[in-house]
């Protein structure tokens, strides 16, 4: 195995020839590597905060900022989770109830809590609405907080003040971890990033927003519904005892001092739901029990309202997955809405006028 | 005939990955503490050995007493040989380390493997036989230290090198945490004098160990873990793919061996650096050889120079006619093939790799017919050398990867320019992750500098690094995957 052992002409291999170097030139070479690295991290958190690299986080950016960028009140608005984002057509809901609607869904992973920060940006800008719609999935109730790697993506000027603390913000290294995330992209959202530069992957369309805020363009997939069932049935069949999770809790009962405290009307709706998970027995026990703990709780606050405790579903050709509908099944699913919140205006005494712009009862 | 696998896989929950929190926090708090021992050495050699122990300990505190016992049996050994001029005793001593060292090995990599052999072939006769099998983890890095600790006993005993009075700077040998579960093994000629003696910490040292331990970061955590994921959809479903996937799969994994070992390799390198070792040098472009012999001359240096050393010429290297010659060749590979593990396909990777040694080697007699031609002819010749060794290499690779003798000849019989569905998306992710390192390592192979980075304008370096440390924070993987050769 020695070169000199065979006569085949073997070329010596390459070898490490180490530069002469000096500790201030190690100094100024770590420097410029870290600042280069400090402009490539901003020019990350600028593209990122640009482009739609990542949908979720977009998604959540895009909703903040029209809240921010609202110049006039709304009549309706409308809060929840990618559920709405899809279900919820702000026009479906303005010609049913009248007024102006707003949808400002985002995604599960804020839970109860980011509606209360919402609500509560909103009303600090404008007062209270004419009524608030939060529209949910079954599961969200359970999950035990909002994730630090969502939180990074809310301004912390939105829940800083509010009276529903973030559990994933307390304590000084969840603050550190989260200052890394809000800071670092680079590192933070190395996902989004790497799906962008590898241009060779092949992009997945998730839709664009309506003026009204609901997510729409977004096609139909009933394979991707029928594996997001199998699932959920996984989900259901081993998690069957319903938990109100602590930070459900807290924000339910912020949402009804601020219903009490404002004499807004709040509905509760369950998002829409896929045909199947919605025939099936573990699933519509779970669902009935929800719906029992949040109508327990919604009778000691007569301006909160739980209506569609079971969710109207609808069959996978018309949905994204198991609760994101689209097309005109969105269509059909607000009007159920609209018809429930008239429904419990209705029964509920006085019923708000049916008015202008303006929102205010 | 299915392969088997070497002992148990280990709980990897916990470990000292080169690319895990703990083990940069651990190194962080351990060169902290060496750089404050500065002008003491022999203090600073206790912190090695004590770091090493808690490195090693991590995984497994129970491998300790392997690495305790390789150590005091070689130490012991190499102490005895000092004393005595007789060779029928230092022979006995030297076997006694042998002995004791490849015993190790035995029983915790290879003892499965010929039970399991031994009773199929009794079975082939029509005799029944139940050997007990253990249910043992392979220690991780056995195969190195205890390689690494004979080759110290081997050399007191040929009288290259003076046995060490100091018990603990020889255990500091065995056990040097960089070079301990993955190489490059290391010979006492080489380290243990950088041991004894004190040590600098020059810049130009930890310069190099810089750039080579981000180097090394970027081959793992970007390159090798990312196309390890193409490497694994076709060897882990190979009887779904056919033609170019099969092709794709072999050079993923080809781009993941080189990239995952050599990593180590560097960043073990680099560390040393940092604390003012010189670490040998174990990869050399070994893509760009043109022949066998040139391979082994630039893939996993340590130990191919270990085989030739301590087993290829005791053997009689090639004295004694083209006969022998082959015949040690061939032992050679074939032992160097199980060294990677308890299975046949890494006997077969042996006598592969042997084979083709033995074929060039028959073609260098006409070397000097080569010589007369053309200098057109001479260049055609050397141009297709490389591709052709590239080619038996990727094949060799495919035999190593391989889980049974079945897949092998899918690979080698199914392999062809057919497309499927996912051909497409397999081959851009393999030519995106391997893009950066053939860019690299065509300007190391034209400096002839495998630090080349290191000795760019001042403004292109920082740019280097920039670069590479962005892109393993984008695309690294955050739960990386163990090293390839962590198994051996």
């Amino acid at each position: 195995m020695r070169a000199d052992s065979y006569p085949d002409g073997n070329v010596e291999p390459p070898t490490e020839r180490s530069p002469r170097a000096t500790w201030r030139g190690i100094g100024w070479t770590v420097a410029a590597t870290a600042g280069l690295l400090f402009v490539l991290n901003a020019g990350a958190g600028m593209y990122l905060g640009r482009a739609r690299a990542d949908f979720t986080y977009w998604l959540v950016r895009e909703k903040w900022r029209m809240l921010d960028a609202l110049e006039e009140p709304v009549d309706w608005l409308v809060l929840g989770d990618s559920g709405g984002a899809h279900g919820v057509d702000p026009q479906t809901l303005q010609q049913r109830l009248g007024g102006r609607a707003l949808n400002l869904c985002t995604v599960v992973h804020y839970l109860l809590p980011g509606d209360v920060w919402m609500l509560e940006r909103y009303i600090e800008r404008f007062g209270p609405p004419r009524g608030v719609v939060i529209v949910h999935s079954y599961d969200m109730w359970r999950y035990p907080e909002v994730p630090l790697s969502m939180l990074a993506h809310v301004p912390p000027a939105r829940w800083q003040y509010s009276s529903v603390q973030p559990n994933a913000a307390a304590g000084a290294r969840n603050q550190a971890k989260l200052w890394m995330r809000r800071n670092f992209p680079l590192v933070s959202q190395h996902r989004a990033l790497s799906r962008a530069l590898r241009v060779t992957r092949t992009a997945v369309s998730y839709g664009g927003l309506s003026r009204g805020g609901q997510l729409i363009d977004v096609q139909a997939n009933p394979e991707s519904v029928r594996s997001h069932y199998a699932e959920h049935v996984e989900r259901l069949r081993d998690n069957l005892t319903f938990r109100l999770a602590p930070e459900n809790e807290r924000a339910l009962e912020q949402l009804a001092a601020i219903a009490d405290a404002h004499d807004v009307p709040i509905f509760l709706a369950s998002s829409p739901q896929y045909e199947g998970l919605a025939q099936l027995a573990e699933y519509r026990a779970y669902v009935a029990r929800i719906a029992s703990a949040l109508t327990v709780f919604a009778e000691r606050h007569p301006n909160l309202h739980v209506i569609l405790p079971r969710p109207v579903s609808f069959p996978a050709d018309q949905m994204q997955n198991v609760d994101h509908v689209v097309g005109d099944a969105a269509r059909r699913y607000t009007r159920a809405l609209a018809r429930e919140i008239d429904a419990t205006q209705l029964r509920a005494g006085p019923a708000i006028q049916h008015s202008q712009s303006g929102g205010r009862p | 005939m299915r392969v088997s696998t070497a002992g148990r896989s280990r709980d990897d929950k916990r470990s000292m990955l080169f690319t895990s929190r703990v083990f940069i926090a651990f190194f962080v708090l351990v060169y902290a503490t060496y750089l404050l021992l500065r002008h003491r050495h022999r203090a600073q050699n206790r912190l090695l050995l004590v770091a090493s122990y808690v490195f090693y300990g991590y995984w497994d505190w129970r491998f300790l007493s392997l690495l305790v016992l390789s150590t005091l049996v070689d130490y012991v050994v190499g102490a005895r040989m000092a004393r005595s001029d007789r060779t029928a005793v230092r022979r006995a001593l030297l076997t006694t380390s042998i002995v004791a060292n490849l015993g190790i090995l035995a029983t915790f990599k290879y003892f499965n493997f010929f039970a399991e052999n031994f009773a199929a072939a009794l079975g082939a006769f029509g005799l029944h036989a139940d050997f007990a099998t253990l249910n043992i983890v392979l220690p991780v890095g056995i195969s190195f230290y205890t390689f690494q600790s004979m080759s110290y006993t081997i050399d007191v005993y040929r009288r290259q090198l003076e046995p060490t009075r100091d018990l603990l700077d020889f255990a500091l040998y065995v056990s040097f945490f960089p070079q301990l579960v993955a190489g490059p093994i290391e010979r006492a000629v080489r380290l243990l004098p950088q041991i004894t003696t004190p040590r600098t910490v020059c810049a130009t040292g930890v310069n190099a160990g810089l750039f080579l331990i981000v180097w090394g970061y970027f081959k793992k955590v970007v390159i090798a873990d990312n196309v390890a994921v193409v490497a694994d959809t076709v060897f882990n479903n190979y009887a779904q793919h056919q033609g170019l996937d099969l092709v794709l799969g072999a050079l993923a994994f080809t781009v993941q061996i080189y990239c995952d070992f050599s990593a180590y390799s560097d960043i073990a390198r680099g560390l040393a650096k940092l604390m003012g070792f010189e670490l040998m040098l174990n990869f050399r472009l070994p893509y760009f050889a043109r022949t066998p012999s040139e391979f082994w001359q630039r893939w996993h240096v340590s130990l191919s120079s270990w085989l030739r050393d301590y087993l290829y010429i005791p053997l009689g290297g090639n004295r004694g006619g083209a006969l022998r010659t082959n015949r040690n060749l061939l032992t050679t590979m074939v032992l160097g093939g199980l060294w990677h593990g308890a299975a046949w396909n890494f006997v077969i990777w042996g006598v592969f790799h042997g084979a083709i040694l033995v074929i060039y080697r028959g073609f260098a007699r006409f070397s000097g017919t080569v010589a007369r031609q053309t200098r057109f002819v001479q260049s055609a010749i050397r141009t297709a050398q490389l591709p052709l060794m590239f080619l038996l290499t990727v094949v060799g690779w495919v035999i190593f990867r391989s889980q049974s003798i079945e897949q092998i000849v899918h690979f080698l019989t199914a392999c062809g320019l057919a497309q499927s569905s996912s051909t497409a998306q397999l081959a851009a992710d393999l030519i995106f992750f391997s893009v950066p390192l053939a860019a690299y390592q065509i300007a190391q192979h034209a400096s002839r500098n495998l630090l080349v980075a290191a000795r760019w304008p001042f403004v292109l370096r920082p740019v280097y690094l920039a670069g590479l440390i962005g892109a393993i924070c984008v695309f690294g993987k955050r739960a990386s995957s163990e090293f390839i050769y962590f198994q051996f």
